[in-house]
């Protein structure tokens, strides 16, 4: 390393992770963009142009993206939208009261073990624990076997397979990427503003709105972030857990690409969720940086 | 130097208090605290302390860190409750009242202002809380003229509009400072505020602040481990220690005549011996005492003065001469091989300085009349 | 939960038990469906969720299910060949951002950001176009590729915090005690930076060996992976034999974080990565 020139030194280390996220991940992307504005062929396969200029000024190019606006398609990403939208919202309105305990309140010695506890999900696999809520849920499930068991139903319900266990698995799923940031923005809250607060007369709720909650917003924009994505571009909780009513953009897209064989189409969606996404995080950064030009 | 006077006059409480008179409260104490004790799991931070802050005095809390005066201080605000014993403001029993229901305002260590609002939505912060309170604010006066007010007597016209990140430290201190008097405080409370100040700015601060709380005629409670800010600007100091307060007295009293060892020791007075009075009255008795000396009050002689009347004289060596510019410090050993600190003010030559050298022999003089018994028993 | 205490507060209690019941109700909901799970997997009833005793079969008939025990080879082969290859590359690249400032330092973050925030989804559509397009016979070899992609930010991140979190000033005391740069690196540098490229390694492999998403668009034939297998399987009804090998997917991962949170812990990387 010595020997290396200073200068030089940065672009050689990084070279080889350019170069796999470069061909391996910039190219497909881009190769995505331009088949969004290709044909599918009747076998399957991306049919050729011949006549550039007709193909652009018929605005034959843009027929993915018109076909995404058809009823059916916008249906689906609007219900995906919403989703994604409650899913965030429950999983911040569920996480912000364990975070707080967590942060503030949890005796000491017990704070290393929920901290791990809260952890731990956020990398075991997401499938296996989807595939748990199959279990409980099913309709020889534990909790139709627990209900019947209790005689509040005779029948078994059918909880699988709607919305509802959609909802349950999402927010399941996502709930630790909203208790972490949020922890870590109620930690690194100083406790003297809080006292500040009390002793200028603000009561617990007034301090919790008027101090808590506007210094702990970017612990909350981070988790928005971060379980909002997923959930918009979901996939196996709705395969799984939903029904045909319940399909996702997700879903959508992965069928193009496999049972309907249709790459170009499949690209158009893939890229208009993507732009969903990348706004998001636009917006997100733009926040970051007033909030960061504020604090630093 | 303040352009609050008016303000200042609302501060200046009026004396509705006369009528409690009748319920055997001292009218003109702010703060009673009374045989209060704080206790973390098995530690004591405050032990059994009683005391009483007057009305419109500069009252300090002194002591090392851990010595439980920031947590005194902090049982007064509210934000500790006490394990036990009582503690009054203005007179009504508060020993459990929360923090936000107490007539006192805290200026927090390192300020607390909030980051995410205005120096003037700082300073307003509290003023919803108290607006409808008609013993602290009988005018109803509009917020924003008590903010311009408030930040006036601060002296921060015209900066209501920047956040605390785009302010100085010393800025910083003073916003903190208008927050909490803003809500016309019955006590004001001061945790080390100064701290985290460079020398200079502190001195100023001491003198501003010493200067508004005269002004005000408030009463000011300060924290504080630094016993030359406590002199400067108390009129009574309590001197803590371990959660107890080993001397509550006037700031000169505290200097001059230290109750014990520490209090001594913490003052800057280094110099201890054992001795017994010579007469018995009824106050000495025969028993041997502790006193000290503080080290300004030594001179040392390379010839003995003992023909100078009334001089306690003792025999020592010389181990180390320190020059300190204006004045020179030594360390010397006595006869029973005990460390003596001598400070002299570099203000005439030195008798046979030559002959005062590290090794040398010397003697040590002092007037008996500068010789402090304490109010403890020898030790062993 | 008789007596809590927290640093400086003194003044709840009653609100904070009901906190502290709430929290544990969270916990209860995060964790219950997974010691369900696990329960289940020595329960001997085949179909019902009654308890009718316990059992090891199911974990037994998982030895002796060949296909099973094939995608399980799959997984380790790409789990290990993927931490190996994404550490190789990214830990340099972590390096290089933490330690150095160059021009389009920026882009590199966003690059390296990207991956984390695409959805999968498009991720793995995409790559299987571009494999496909270039003719790439699709197998073992592409999974490798994805999930090497989709590591490398984790490990250049990680290292990245790691080293920003280490004083600069002991390579400093480094050179100034005589060492040269590369000793500099060798024999300070790298031996505080290994737990952090260990545990990031870790991570990558738990990672890896519980992807499905874009695993499913990557892997040819024969190249199924423990995931993949377990939704063919679950795909066509839930079995007890599904309860006992994700139990032990989430026992082995589980395993895996608490040792990467172990070597993390000092100090502590200030980045949320998912």
């Amino acid at each position: 390393m010595a020997d290396l020139a200073p200068r030089s030194r940065p672009f050689l280390l990084l070279l080889p992770t350019w170069l796999t996220l470069g061909l391996f991940f910039v190219l497909p992307l881009g190769i995505v963009l331009i088949l969004s504005f290709a044909q599918r062929s009747p076998t399957g396969s991306i049919s050729p142009v011949t006549d550039w200029w007709a193909y652009i000024s018929s605005g034959k190019f843009l027929s993915n993206y018109a076909q995404s606006l058809d009823g059916l398609y916008l249906r689906i990403f609007w219900r995906s939208l919403w989703m994604a939208v409650l899913t965030t919202v429950l999983c911040a309105v569920i996480a912000y009261p364990a975070a707080y305990y967590l942060a503030i309140a949890a005796p000491t010695r017990w704070k290393g073990l929920l901290l791990a506890l809260a952890v731990i999900p956020f990398w075991t696999s997401f499938l296996v624990r989807t595939y748990a809520w199959m279990l409980i849920l099913r309709t020889q499930g534990l909790a139709n076997d627990l209900l019947i068991a209790a005689h509040l139903i005779k029948e078994p319900l059918d909880l699988l397979y709607n919305q509802t266990s959609v909802m349950i698995g999402l927010v399941y799923g996502e709930l630790p990427f909203m208790l972490l940031p949020v922890y870590a923005s109620l930690e690194k809250l100083d406790r003297s503003l809080l006292e500040a607060a009390s002793d200028l007369g603000a009561g617990k709720w007034s301090r919790f709105w008027r101090v808590t909650l506007p210094l702990t917003a970017p612990g909350l924009a981070a988790g928005t972030v971060l379980v909002f994505v997923p959930s918009l571009g979901q996939f196996v909780v709705s395969d799984l857990l939903g029904g045909s009513r319940s399909m996702l953009i997700g879903n959508m897209i992965q069928n193009q690409f496999t049972t309907a064989r249709n790459q170009p189409f499949g690209s158009a969606l893939a890229l208009e969720l993507t732009l969903l996404v990348l706004l998001l995080l636009i917006a997100y950064a733009a926040y970051a940086r007033k909030r960061g030009e504020e604090l630093l | 130097m303040f352009h609050g006077l008016r303000l200042g006059a609302a501060l200046g409480h009026d004396d509705t208090m006369a009528a409690d008179a009748s319920l055997n409260i001292d009218a003109n104490i702010d703060v009673d605290i009374e045989r209060v004790s704080k206790r973390f799991g098995a530690v004591a931070a405050v032990d059994d302390v009683t005391l009483q802050i007057r009305r419109g005095e500069f009252f300090s809390l002194l002591g090392p860190s851990g010595c439980g005066k920031t947590t005194l201080l902090r049982m007064i605000a509210g934000l500790e409750l006490p394990t036990s014993g009582m503690l009054r403001i203005d007179g009504r029993a508060m020993t459990h009242e929360p923090a936000h229901r107490r007539p006192v305002n805290m200026v927090f260590q390192h300020y607390a202002l909030f980051p995410h609002l205005s120096v003037e939505k700082n300073v307003g912060f509290g003023l919803r809380y108290v607006k409808g309170d008609p013993a602290r604010f009988p005018e109803g006066i509009e917020p924003a003229r008590l903010i311009d007010e408030a930040l006036a007597l601060v002296r921060l016209q015209g900066l209501g509009k920047r956040k605390p990140h785009e302010l100085s430290g010393g800025q910083r201190q003073r916003v903190a400072l208008a927050r909490a008097l803003v809500l016309r405080p019955r006590v004001l409370l001061l945790d080390e505020p100064l701290g985290a100040l460079d020398q200079k700015l502190r001195k100023e601060m001491q003198v501003e602040l010493k200067t508004l709380q005269r002004e005000l005629g408030l009463t000011f409670v300060f924290v504080t481990h630094d016993q030359e800010e406590a002199l400067t600007m108390s009129d009574r100091i309590a001197v803590m220690n371990a959660g107890k307060v080993e001397q509550l007295d006037e700031a000169a009293k505290v200097f001059e005549s230290p109750r014990t060892a520490f209090v001594a020791t913490f003052m800057g007075a280094g110099n201890f011996f054992e001795a017994k009075f010579e007469s018995k009255s009824e106050f000495k008795s025969a028993t041997a005492h502790r006193f000290i000396v503080r080290p300004e009050k030594l001179t040392l002689h390379a010839q003995s003065p003992a023909g100078k009347l009334g001089l306690s004289v003792l025999p020592v060596t010389i181990e180390q001469r320190i020059y300190q510019g204006v004045s020179t410090l030594w360390n010397v050993r006595g006869p029973g091989n005990e460390a003596w600190t001598v400070y002299e003010q570099n203000d005439r030559p030195f008798v046979g300085e030559a002959a005062l050298l590290p090794g040398a022999k010397a003697w040590l003089a002092w007037d008996p009349a500068h010789a402090i018994a304490l109010h403890e028993p020898t030790r062993g | 939960m008789s007596q809590i205490t927290s640093k400086g507060k003194g003044t709840f209690s009653a609100s904070h038990a009901a906190l502290a019941v709430y929290t544990g109700a969270v916990y209860l909901f995060l964790y219950a469906p997974i010691v369900i799970l696990i329960v289940f997997s020595f329960n001997r009833a085949k179909q019902t969720a009654v308890w009718e005793g316990f059992t090891l079969e199911w974990y037994a008939k998982l030895l002796g299910n060949a296909e099973v025990g094939h995608a399980v080879v799959n997984s380790l082969i790409v789990g290990g060949l993927t931490t190996l290859l994404a550490t190789l590359i990214g830990t340099p690249a972590g390096l290089a951002l933490a330690r150095h400032r160059f021009p389009g330092e920026t882009v590199t973050r966003a690059l390296l950001y990207l991956p984390l925030v695409i959805p999968e989804i498009v991720f793995g559509a995409a790559l299987v176009t571009l494999l496909g397009l270039a003719g790439f016979r699709l197998g073992l070899w592409s999974v490798v590729i994805a999930h090497v992609v989709f590591s490398v930010p984790y490990v250049a991140i990680v290292v990245r915090s790691r080293l920003a979190g280490m004083d600069r000033s002991l390579e400093e005391a480094a050179a100034d005690l005589g060492a040269s740069p590369a000793e500099a690196f060798r024999r300070v540098t790298l031996p505080l930076l290994m737990p952090g490229v260990v545990a990031a390694g870790l991570l990558v492999f738990t990672l890896s060996l519980d992807d499905y998403l874009i695993t499913s668009f990557v892997a040819g034939v024969g190249a199924t992976t423990l995931p993949l297998k377990i939704y063919s399987m679950l795909k066509t009804g839930v079995t007890p034999e599904i309860n006992a090998v994700s139990s032990l997917l989430l026992v082995v991962t589980m395993a895996l974080v608490l040792v990467a949170q172990v070597l993390l812990r000092d100090p502590t990387p200030k980045d949320n990565v998912r």
